[in-house]
């Protein structure tokens, strides 16, 4: 990729950050199809992890992508359609811990084999699709698992390829400074949720 | 992919999601407040801001990998610092830390001291602790955890991309001499902070 088109997909991640107080409730006017979709690409920490996970798988240079992404999809829908049929998963520390290890994993440019990294796919598909469900009522539930498998899995395909692509040492550079970033800020979230949890804040 | 697809791809996606800011612009309430509050929040004092700036700049002088390095490591350790902050872990003297920080860096860049990128780090990671301490005790309690900490380490590596900014200034003669004088003025604010601690 070059770097004009880096200029408004950095623009986009920017305007996408302060619209998500609305996340959960402000889409389902659009359908459910549109509200799966737009749901979890309105929330900073999902689209983190996200990015945080297609950093360090790209700058692997691994040849299976196509399984990675297929891991983080299909356990999404599977976590998805579960939470949408009533049941309830943790809130936004596994979120939180996920973005935490793989930003920390992508600064480091770790090389751990196909595992780990199937694992922290699978575990933020899991964690995403078990979020976006959290909180939501009187969608289809086909249509809006539908929209946020489809949603997720664009991004993360657009990430790894995008990260794959990443010839230049800076390009590199700048890679794991972002996962950095992505790391410090799961560290904070998961501290804040943690004390709130506890009763500190 | 073509380029030119991906960069209309990328101009409509930007487009689209401006839409869906109007509505949080009049109340600066919710995840949006939490978003500002966190990136003014590092920049909300001038030694803070002095001494993030400055970790660029040195980083800068003292070249790869420390140019990358030293901004890639403060922002993961001051996040270590704000969550022993948030959690309650006692630090004693942060502020008088903090103050010294702004010293030592100021001497730092003044000097374009070249110190072992271990020494380096270690010197950073001890001050980016407790400015992340810091953050972490004033924290508003009302902050919405995912807005404010993506306020927050976006502004600490915004400093950081200023301070290499300025800190490339030293490819040329004049420029090295201008930054050495910004770092003299830094040390010297620093001076003032330690001693306003000290009177204090």
């Amino acid at each position: 990729m070059r770097w004009p088109s880096r200029v408004p997909l950095a623009a986009a991640v920017f305007f996408l950050i302060p619209s998500v107080a609305g996340a959960h409730t402000a889409f389902l006017a659009l359908g459910s199809f549109w509200a799966g979709a737009l749901h979890p690409l309105s929330a900073p920490d999902e689209i983190g992890l996200i990015v945080g996970l297609a950093i360090w798988a790209g700058l692997q240079q691994r040849r299976d992508v196509f399984l990675i992404g297929s891991a983080f999809a299909g356990c999404l829908a599977a976590a998805l359609f579960i939470g949408l049929t009533g049941r309830r998963f943790p809130g936004e520390i596994p979120i939180a811990v996920l973005m935490v290890a793989v930003g920390l994993a992508g600064a480091l440019r770790l090389s751990l084999g196909t595992g780990p990294l199937l694992a922290a796919a699978a575990a933020g598909g899991a964690a995403l699709g078990g979020t976006c469900a959290d909180g939501v009522a009187g969608v289809s539930l086909g249509l809006f698992a539908l929209g946020t498998a489809v949603a997720t899995a664009s991004l993360l395909s657009y990430g790894l390829i995008a990260t794959r692509g990443a010839g230049a040492e800076w390009a590199r550079i700048a890679l794991r400074a972002g996962a950095s970033w992505i790391a410090a800020i799961g560290l904070m979230m998961a501290a804040l949720e943690s004390a709130r949890l506890l009763g500190r804040l | 992919m073509d380029v030119r697809f991906q960069t209309t791809f990328s101009l409509a996606l930007a487009m689209a999601l401006l839409m869906a800011m109007p509505a949080f612009a009049h109340t600066g309430a919710g995840a949006a407040g939490g978003l500002a509050a966190g990136f003014l929040h590092p920049l909300s004092g001038p030694d803070h801001l002095l001494a993030m700036v400055s970790v660029g700049i040195w980083g800068a002088q003292l070249g790869a990998p420390a140019i990358w390095l030293l901004p890639i490591a403060f922002p993961l350790i001051m996040a270590l610092g704000g969550t022993a902050g948030i959690i309650g872990l006692p630090l004693t003297a942060t502020e008088l830390l903090i103050a010294i920080s702004v010293l030592v860096l100021g001497v730092m860049v003044a000097q374009a001291r070249r110190l072992p990128l271990a020494a380096a780090l270690a010197i950073i990671g001890v001050f980016a602790i407790a400015h992340g301490h810091a953050h972490g005790v004033e924290l508003p309690q009302s902050a919405d955890a995912v807005a404010f900490s993506t306020g927050f380490v976006l502004a600490t590596g915004s400093l950081h991309a200023l301070g290499i900014a300025i800190g490339l200034l030293v490819k040329w003669p004049r420029g090295a001499l201008a930054v050495r004088c910004l770092g003299s003025l830094v040390a010297a604010i620093g001076i003032y902070f330690v001693g306003a601690y000290a009177v204090a």
